[in-house]
């Protein structure tokens, strides 16, 4: 495959969250809020490029037997800087993540792309994979995000997480018709089962038109 | 063994390097993650209280774990640092005390329940209720957030409690007492039902009377059937009590009256919670007006059975001892006779013990007409007086027959 489609393949045909399933945890836990996706998202593509790069860069030296603790502990590393940085920084982002920003440790989606992609390829590659998936995880997020914040609260924020300015607010649905279940754990799985469902959906619809202009 | 230390130095060298790197950005955030931490703390005291030089406590003593932070507001009180397990999470919140043991401040700075109920911890209703008080007083939970407030009033008694140890001001006394919600009260006054009108049309009767509720007269029109003596319907004509409150006795309510034949009947009619007063003026009339159709007819009730009812009312005189008179009287509990044996002083015309002799009601239910409730009876001085005692709530046959049986004796004890 070449480079564009490699880039290309992490927003729709293998979105980590709703094409490989990856990464679900935390989004289903974070996803309540627009100002929530856009830091978790931002901060795994940093994560995810830099340890796509680093291990990318130490594929030919990693003994095969202990490429998974290394993973990790080059994983890990990068985690906890950035939430130090983060902590230090921005620290209402630190306050809304909370665990699930450590959590980034295990997420499925850094150490996926590592084993599947990053030990194999050039360093380039890997970074152009890393930042791929890194921002369809992050339009996976966001979706969602928007989906639940306004049905749950009507709203739709963004405040500058540096400096804690309210950079915009948008009222949607008044207060009235919202359905704060949505903001709970049930809503998260109801939207996530739906957007799921949709991007199947439309995978196998384009499958479908790709078999028919291959029969002509 | 070569390829398993060479894997081994590999790992730690890997290691060592990630350790590294963390070292060097430790560096660089510590100071500002801990400045951060202050300043949310800073921010937090100033809420409490604006304008003075603070210093934090670390010598405390706090056997429940719950105050994680104390300060010190020169000259002017403590503020502490609460963090107790809600609902869902963590509540974080904190606490101004002053030098006198009143509550300044209250701010629930990180809370994950639910919201529209745990939340409503960290909203001003709440918080008018514990801003203001003293630290002897007592903070109310919410109905229906009872873990979420519970948790906050616990994170409360904690830092009262370092307070205590820290100042050495005792909790003073309850500054309010807590008074019973207005529509509540513990005795209903005797009633006041006055029959205006009567009017009869074959056996159909219809009584108009007024009868006082809550804070006026209340007027109702009951139409009872004289010939099978029970009560065809009421109706309120006018009502003078308070809208919204007293206006749950209305149509449904009322409707509860119909087919009712006798007075035990009527006496046991629950009145509707939350507005005594004017059920009770809606029971008084029907009363009223059921009296002023049998007592026509010659009958009364409080001597003679009343039809359609088993309870045989009569009181027998057992014994006499001067002006005190004890009577037997045997009425129909739920499932068969109680015996009483009622002693009223007719100098001072009023009752002075009741007992019950003889139970045949159901052992667990009608048994909660105990001595402590025959009790109830002693001192009362009218016929009114004793049809007014509360029936036990989930023994009404059983308690009737007690009430029954004391009208009688005191019936008895009038002629």
């Amino acid at each position: 495959m070449n480079r564009k489609e490699n880039f290309t393949a992490g927003f729709i045909r293998e979105n980590p969250v709703f094409g490989l399933y990856l990464g679900c945890c935390s989004t289903l836990a974070i996803t309540t809020s627009l100002n929530n996706a856009i830091g978790m998202g931002v901060s795994v593509i940093i994560v995810l490029i830099l340890s796509n790069v680093i291990i990318s860069m130490m594929r030919k030296i990693i003994p095969d037997e202990i490429r998974i603790p290394v993973y990790i502990v080059v994983i890990a590393a990068l985690v906890k800087s950035i939430e130090l940085l983060i902590k230090a920084y921005a620290s209402s982002i630190d306050a809304a993540l909370g665990l699930f920003l450590p959590l980034i440790v295990v997420n499925c989606i850094i150490l996926g792309r590592a084993e599947a992609f990053a030990s194999k390829n050039g360093v380039l590659d890997s970074a152009l994979d890393g930042l791929g998936m890194g921002l369809g995880y992050t339009c996976a997020l966001v979706v969602m995000s928007l989906i639940r914040q306004v049905i749950a609260t009507g709203l739709i924020n963004f405040t500058n997480p540096f400096t804690n300015q309210l950079i915009f607010e948008v009222r949607l649905i008044p207060e009235s018709f919202t359905i704060s279940m949505f903001g709970s754990p049930t809503g998260a799985f109801l939207t996530f089962a739906v957007l799921a469902a949709a991007l199947t959906a439309y995978k196998n619809a384009q499958a479908a038109k790709a078999a028919k202009k291959e029969a002509k | 063994m070569k390829k398993t230390l060479y894997l081994a130095c590999f790992l730690a060298i890997v290691s060592a390097l990630a350790g590294g790197l963390l070292a060097a950005v430790n560096e660089v955030t510590a100071a500002k993650i801990n400045a951060n931490a202050l300043a949310e703390v800073m921010g937090s005291l100033e809420k409490v209280f604006p304008g003075t030089t603070y210093a934090e406590i670390t010598d405390y003593t706090d056997d429940s774990g719950l105050v994680t932070g104390v300060y010190q507001a020169e000259g002017q009180g403590y503020m502490f640092q609460v963090e107790t397990s809600g609902f869902k999470d963590t509540i974080k919140f904190v606490l101004g005390i002053d030098n006198d043991s009143k509550i300044v401040g209250y701010d629930v700075i990180a809370i994950a329940e639910t919201s529209g109920i745990g939340s409503r911890v960290a909203e001003d209703d709440f918080r008018n209720t514990v801003i203001g008080k003293t630290t002897g007083d007592k903070v109310d939970t919410l109905s229906g957030a009872t873990i979420s407030s519970t948790a906050v009033v616990k994170g409360l008694d904690a830092a009262k409690a370092v307070y205590a140890s820290l100042t050495g001001n005792a909790a003073p006394a309850p500054s309010t007492p807590t008074t019973p919600e207005a529509s509540k009260e513990p005795e209903t006054p005797a009633s006041t039902a006055t029959v205006l009108d009567q009017k009869a049309d074959g056996s159909q009767v219809t009584v108009t009377v007024e009868a006082k509720g809550f804070q006026g007269n209340n007027t109702y029109t009951v139409v009872i059937d004289s010939e099978k003596q029970e009560i065809v319907s009421v109706a309120m004509t006018t009502f003078n009590d308070t809208p919204g409150v007293g206006d749950a006795v209305n149509d449904e309510y009322l409707a509860g009256f119909a087919g009712l034949n006798s007075e035990d009947a009527l006496n046991g009619v629950d009145v509707k919670s939350g507005a005594t007063y004017t059920s009770n003026s809606a029971i008084d009339a029907v009363k009223a007006a059921w009296n002023a159709v049998f007592a026509e007819a010659g009958q009364d009730a409080a001597d003679q059975p009343v039809a359609g009812d088993d309870s045989n009312e009569t009181a027998v005189l057992k014994s006499e001892d001067g002006a005190l008179k004890t009577y037997t009287a045997t009425t129909k509990g739920f499932q068969g006779d109680n015996e009483y044996e009622i002693v009223i002083d007719t100098d001072k015309q009023e009752v002075v013990s009741v007992k019950m002799t003889s139970f045949n009601d159901t052992t667990g239910i009608g048994d909660a007409v105990n001595d402590e409730y025959l009790a109830g009876f002693a001192g009362l001085k009218s016929d009114d007086e004793i049809a007014k005692v509360d029936v036990k709530s989930g023994a009404t046959f059983t308690s009737n027959s007690a009430i029954e049986a004391v009208r009688a004796a005191f019936a008895a004890s009038q002629k």
